[in-house]
């Protein structure tokens, strides 16, 4: 059955904070070796959806298979094959880089130290370095590094590349690729920066009012303008974003 | 390395400022301490003191300031179950507050055992709260602080969130106290350290159901208002519950409760009613709290048909009903029930008014104690230690260092005693006293001092109309006016002691003697004509007169007893 062999499959998700939906009966399928895109308005319901599949957020209602596992029973299983980075990693002060890495490799079975060590090279990561003292694209490479280097089968990524410089970018993503290359994984991307898309995915979904609008290959659905949604105009809210494109 | 260990070992980590701090703190209270001198039992409390206030501190700072800065949303994405991280939490809470503990334990001994004096370390060890009490305690903060900082961002106001919670949780085991004492149960009392303990775990439940499973529910409003309305509805239930069962308690045990025990009656003045207190004893944590909390109820039964009458339930009056001044009953006002806290006499509690109108009775209930009981008072009431109370609310004090009197006497009103050593005389200004075991009149303003008796042992006991004072030595009973010190009739030379004088509302004169070294037989004695009537198997504890009717007591059993006048059993009022 194709649900059961891709990485990633909602269906009839309904999430609500209080009386508000946020996912309101969402079906979506993640398919294996994709990239996918992930966009929408603010408060669409992005992230929500990031923390249901990596089970740190248990739905109201839906069934959701990740890797084949129930994220809201397996979690802690299923977050050790998941590599998941976001927008800030939030990581004590005290701590350096190099401890931050060494804390998650007692909690990851997988964790390979060789690996660790390759990614911090090819994206100039100084472990030594005190955490209070990354900058903003530091702290986002060390979440890029940390989501790596178990060699995850499913990537989920929410909005890693915001606020960063070109450089920093493009470092970024081609790191994202090479592991897609490598490992055979599946993304998930959630961005607002249509040239991260572009450089990253190979299909978009979009979502909208709790359900995903639309979905299909990424060059397809750029250039469609139906039913009420504009995928360009989506993609180009980030002023940074429309920028880059540019 | 396991995971969990290196999650507490993270955690604990990132608590180093923390425990520095409290560390730090720790050191500069025992510095205080002992600049000024203190003793190795201040340092024990300081350090239990500081114990709690840590625990609540570092209870607070486990989740509220990881919520705030998102750390905790990125532990969330590690591959860890909640409940590992919630273990994790706690596990370093607990020893956070161990390693506190110890610290604090080693400085003092440290210090003690080089500069204290000698004996002081085992001094201050037996000082520290025994760990059986402790460490619910703490639990119960610990649990409380975690709760209540899943709940805010900031630390600070989980400590004052954790502050109303714990003061709600006081005011509650208080209200159930209240409602299960009148089960004649005292669960908090008997067990509060379980109940602290039970509290905590419910709390530690509560807190790891909340992180694990519903973590973006902890801000929700209406989530918190629906807890809150559950909990006061728990709340409601359980207290309607426990009155349910009081009411049933009561309607299927009452007087043949085993736990009950009767304590002096009074009669009516037609001497067809009795009416005495039963209490069942208290088993508080500690001796004060089990003699100020009596589980008190109010008995009247009807001579000729055996029927009893619960006047006051359990709950009513909160303490005590046993001395004089607490019960009258005459014809003018009827019975007169006043209670108040032997300790501390602001504690008054409630008085009602029994009356009898054609063989029925009827309960009043009286709006002003103090005023309804203020001019029945004896106006001898004596009192040991400092102070006498006379029945306008007015006092005399009586200086008293060790044998000797400091004379005064001012118009103050405040704690009385029950006392053995001083009985005021109708006399203005003077009073009888026993000093250095002699009787003695004492007129307060001369000074002058004239001696009544010698060898005198035991205490005075003024009679119920004051007008007498009984005092024993070894080989004679002596009953002495109170007015002038004369004797009042010739003294009755034996060897049995003179333990009190009997009550009764008519006026007469009985004392109760006992033999030495004996509790099975006693006898009353008439003072006005000397007859005697011998009592046996008689507890005499709460020997009372009823009229010409003779006597009630309560027996070895523990059973009512009503006596003729010649000692002999009529009837078993209450058979337990």
């Amino acid at each position: 059955m194709k649900s059961n062999s891709n990485p990633v499959a909602v269906k009839g998700l309904c999430v609500a904070f209080g009386k508000r939906p946020v996912l309101d009966g969402l079906d979506f399928e993640l398919q294996r070796g994709s990239a996918t895109a992930l966009v929408g308005d603010n408060s669409a319901g992005k992230s929500t959806l990031l923390r249901v599949l990596l089970g740190t957020l248990v739905p109201d209602r839906g069934t959701v298979a990740v890797l084949g596992a129930d994220p809201a029973r397996d979690g802690a299983r299923l977050r050790a094959q998941v590599g998941f980075a976001a927008d800030r990693i939030e990581v004590p002060n005290w701590m350096r880089a190099g401890d931050w890495l060494k804390f998650l490799s007692r909690l990851y079975p997988n964790w390979s130290r060789a690996e660790e060590q390759r990614l911090c090279a090819l994206l100039e990561l100084d472990a030594k370095e005190p955490v209070r003292a990354l900058s903003k694209g530091n702290r986002a490479k060390l979440g890029l590094v940390a989501a790596l280097a178990h060699r995850p089968r499913l990537l989920l990524l929410d909005e890693p590349f915001s606020g960063l410089d070109v450089g920093t970018r493009m470092k970024l993503a081609a790191t994202v690729i090479e592991h897609l290359r490598d490992e055979n994984c599946s993304v998930l991307l959630v961005s607002h920066s249509i040239s991260d898309i572009e450089r990253v995915c190979d299909r978009v979904a979009v979502l909208s009012a709790g359900r995903i609008a639309r979905e299909g290959e990424l060059e397809s659905l750029a250039r469609e303008e139906r039913g009420g949604i504009n995928l360009e105009a989506a993609l180009r809210r980030e002023p940074a974003a429309m920028e880059l494109a540019i | 390395m396991n995971a969990n260990f290196a999650l507490v070992l993270h955690e604990l980590r990132n608590a180093r400022a923390s425990l520095l701090a409290a560390a730090g703190l720790t050191l500069l209270v025992l510095a205080i301490l002992h600049t000024f001198a203190s003793t190795p039992t201040e340092s024990a409390a300081a350090i239990a003191f500081m114990w709690s206030l840590c625990a609540l501190q570092f209870a607070c700072d486990s989740f509220a300031t990881d919520l705030a800065s998102g750390r905790l949303r990125t532990r969330s994405a590690l591959p860890v179950s909640a409940r590992m991280l919630w273990g994790a939490k706690l596990a370093a809470f607990v020893a956070s507050v161990v390693l506190l503990a110890a610290f604090g334990v080693a400085v003092e001994l440290a210090w003690q055992a080089g500069c204290g004096r000698a004996g002081a370390c085992s001094e201050f060890v037996n000082a520290l709260p025994p760990v059986t009490y402790i460490l619910p305690l703490l639990a119960l903060i610990g649990a409380t602080g975690m709760l209540c900082s899943l709940m805010v961002e900031s630390a600070l106001t989980a400590m004052l969130l954790s502050g109303l919670v714990l003061g709600g949780l006081w005011g509650l085991a208080l209200a159930f106290e209240e409602s299960t004492r009148l089960t004649g149960e005292d669960l908090i009392s008997r067990h509060p350290m379980s109940a602290a303990l039970l509290c905590a775990v419910v709390f530690f439940a509560i807190g790891q159901i909340a992180f694990a499973r519903a973590q973006r529910r902890l801000g929700d409003g209406a989530v918190r208002l629906r807890a809150v309305l559950v909990a006061a509805l728990l709340c409601s239930i359980g207290l309607a519950g426990t009155a349910a069962a009081a009411s049933w308690h009561w309607a299927t045990h009452g007087l043949e409760d085993g736990h009950l025990q009767i304590f002096p009656s009074i009669a009516s003045p037609d001497g067809r009613f009795v009416a005495f207190m039963a209490a069942q004893q208290r088993r508080g944590f500690n001796s004060r709290s089990a003699s100020q909390r009596q589980l008190t109820s109010v008995w009247v039964i009807d001579l000729e048909t055996s029927e009893r009458h619960l006047i006051a339930a359990p709950g009513q009056f909160a303490s005590d009903w046993y001395t004089r001044r607490h019960r009258e009953w005459s014809e003018a006002e009827g019975l007169v029930v006043f209670t108040e806290s032997s300790w501390n006499f602001g504690g008054d509690t409630g008085a009602l008014r029994l009356r009898t109108v054609d063989g029925r009775l009827g309960v009043e209930p009286l709006a002003d104690p103090k005023q309804a009981i203020g001019g029945r008072l004896p106006e001898w009431a004596a009192v040991t230690e400092q102070r006498v109370k006379n029945a306008c609310g007015k006092a005399t004090t009586v200086q008293w260092k060790g044998t000797e009197f400091e004379r005064k006497f001012e118009g103050e009103f405040s704690s009385t005693h029950i006392g053995i050593g001083i009985v005021l005389s109708q006399r203005p200004g003077c009073i009888l006293a026993l000093r250095e075991k002699q009787l003695r009149f004492i007129d307060m303003s001369s000074g002058q001092e004239r001696v009544l008796l010698e060898d005198c042992e035991g205490s005075l006991a003024a009679s119920p109309d004051s007008l007498a004072v009984l005092a024993c030595t070894e080989t004679g009973v002596h009953v002495f006016s109170t007015d002038d010190g004369s004797p009042l009739h010739t003294p009755w030379l034996r060897k049995e002691w003179a333990v009190k004088w009997i009550e009764g509302d008519d006026q007469s004169h009985e004392l109760l003697l006992r033999r030495r070294g004996t509790n099975s037989i006693s006898r009353i004695l008439d003072v006005a004509n000397g007859c005697e009537v011998e009592l046996e198997g008689m507890g005499l504890r709460c020997l009372a007169r009823i009229r010409d009717r003779g006597y009630t007591d309560v027996d070895a059993h523990g059973d009512l007893v009503w006596l003729n006048r010649a000692g002999r059993t009529v009837k078993v009022l209450v058979d337990r």
